[in-house]
């Protein structure tokens, strides 16, 4: 794909004689935002070192902008932005001294690095605080300042790990806005590492599901949900008592995967979307009184979380 | 590797190491007294009045130096533990000779130039007011140490520097330090009657191994193997 910026493929990693990545493959798009989702252990974080050219891959093949990150030059790697989950920034040196550092690292000139990290700054509402030590910052501003720090160099790609994880709300909704702020307007590719759902439901396009090192689901979100089109329903009944004749009734259709009523409310799980018409009729032809339906819309958490138990399921057996 | 590089990394940590102000004090006065101690034992039995100062001041200088870069390099490998800056600077375009040389060369600085400066002044203290130490090239073997010092210094720094960040802890470091000091003492035992070729070999020998080892260190060290012992 000419337009892709992260290219895995047959990726393998182990780690003491345990297998922390296999058979990886995914593609990510130029100027998507990009989401990795797993809970812990499944193998993320070594994904991101791989990527970052920290760790070295048993085999396949790995492309950052084109090129290996072990063997990327300086150049390439000025195109790289990062955050991780440890912000990386000495908490005893004060947040002009931290980007400092990081300007000059990334080569920018003497005579730009000033105002180019006073930009920055300015950028994550951080102007004030040049000369206060990181160490007397809130998390939330840590992680504004790691940002700017990753954005100095005008990298064309971003990686973040977990990046609103221990921030409180209003700090949780000034990085998500930043983020999509930095992929609309500069065009950044961003590629975000997290267990949180809802965060990467609202800013991700594309996502990756790991679980023990491996690819559970990957691709567009919205596609996903539309292709795990289990129409989930809740029914409220005029009568009580007819919840033994409705329960009779569901048992016996096919289309009906599963159902379970809970204070004097249905939810009908469909197999799809165009079971529901068929559910309506065979719900009038049996006269049971139907006070109230509504569709419950599926989420990323449902289909997550559906991935994950069908996988421990399989362990079981 | 950049020379822009190396000076970056310098800079960081002499900002971090001077930041620990305590600490930084504290770590000298006791350098100073081990120099002190220490130089005394070794150079008490040196029977000529001059060569005795001369070898004390170039021993109190190595000493000083020595102890001091060895609790510094402990330091600032630690700082970078508990900060947990190490793996955000690893993933940089900075190269691990660039990260390994900027940091020694801070340390360095940070133990070359207040030793030297406090030989000056016990140099200054010997010759005036008790007219004992003139350092007279080359009658004074102390004055080999003075040549040799800074480069044996540094290598012993990068050492330190390259076996805190792959055991994660100092207790290589320390037996480094320690067979630099033997190296030192030893071969300054038989130098107090003057250079001779055997003192020279010996020292050029030591230098030898401390950048052999550096070398060896240095082309073995992966960033997989610090980042997955952070």
């Amino acid at each position: 794909m000419e337009n892709t910026i992260i290219e895995v493929k047959h990726v393998t990693k182990s780690l003491g004689g345990h297998t922390v990545l296999s058979d990886i493959n995914f593609q990510v798009p130029n100027g998507s935002v990009f989401g990795i989702l797993g809970p812990n252990g499944s193998g993320k974080i070594t994904l991101l070192r791989i990527l970052l050219g920290l760790i070295v891959h048993d085999t396949g093949e790995v492309k950052v902008l084109g090129q290996n990150p072990l063997s990327m030059t300086r150049e390439d790697k000025n195109g790289i932005g990062f955050v991780l989950e440890d912000h990386g920034l000495n908490e005893r040196l004060t947040a002009y001294q931290n980007i400092d550092f990081f300007a000059q690292v990334y080569g920018l000139a003497k005579e730009k690095r000033r105002d180019r990290i006073l930009e920055m700054l300015d950028k994550v509402d951080l102007s004030s605080y040049i000369k206060k030590p990181v160490g007397t910052f809130s998390k939330g501003m840590k992680q504004r300042l790691s940002l700017a720090r990753a954005l100095i160099h005008e990298p064309r790609i971003l990686f973040l790990d977990e990046p609103t994880s221990n921030l409180d709300p209003e700090g949780t909704v000034y990085i998500r806005n930043l983020i999509l702020r930095l992929s609309r307007e500069a065009g950044i590719t961003i590629y975000i590492n997290s267990h949180d759902l809802d965060e990467v439901e609202r800013i991700c396009s594309r996502i990756v599901i790991m679980k023990h090192g491996n690819i559970m689901l990957q691709g567009v979100i919205a596609d996903l949900l539309r292709q795990n089109n289990q129409t989930t329903l809740e029914v409220k009944l005029e009568e009580n008592e007819s919840f033994p004749e409705l329960e009779n009734l569901l048992s016996s259709l096919s289309y009906v995967s599963n159902f379970k009523i809970e204070k004097e409310v249905a939810f009908i799980e469909l197999n799809d979307d165009s079971s529901r018409l068929l559910l309506f009729n065979a719900l009038t032809q049996n006269s049971i009184p139907i006070k109230e339906i509504t569709q419950i819309k599926n989420s990323l958490e449902d289909l997550y979380i559906s991935i994950v138990k069908e996988e421990e399921h399989h362990e079981v057996q | 590797m950049r020379f822009n590089d190396i000076v970056a990394v310098a800079k960081r940590e002499l900002l971090v190491i001077t930041n620990y102000k305590f600490l930084f004090l504290f770590t000298y006065l006791v350098s100073f007294y081990v120099g002190t101690y220490l130089s005394m034992a070794y150079t008490n039995l040196i029977p000529d009045p001059q060569i005795r100062i001369d070898t004390y001041l170039a021993f109190f200088f190595l000493s000083t130096e020595i102890v001091f870069s060895w609790v510094l390099s402990t330091l600032q490998v630690q700082d970078y533990m508990r900060q947990r800056c190490m793996e955000t600077i690893l993933a940089t375009p900075l190269s691990l000779t660039s990260i390994l040389l900027g940091k020694s060369l801070a340390i360095f600085i940070l133990s070359y130039i207040p030793s030297l400066f406090c030989v000056i002044i016990v140099f200054l203290q010997a010759n005036w007011p008790l007219g004992l130490a003139t350092l007279i090239l080359p009658s004074s073997p102390g004055w080999i140490l003075f040549f040799i010092s800074p480069v044996l210094l540094f290598g012993t720094i990068c050492i330190n520097t390259l076996l805190l960040m792959y055991l994660n802890h100092s207790m290589g470091s320390l037996i480094v330090n320690f067979s630099v000091y033997l190296l030192i003492f030893r071969a300054g035992a038989h130098s107090s009657s003057g250079i001779s070729p055997a003192v020279l070999g010996g020292y050029i020998m030591g230098l030898l191994c401390v950048f052999l080892l550096s070398y060896i260190g240095l082309k073995f060290l992966r960033k997989e193997r610090i980042v997955l012992a952070l």
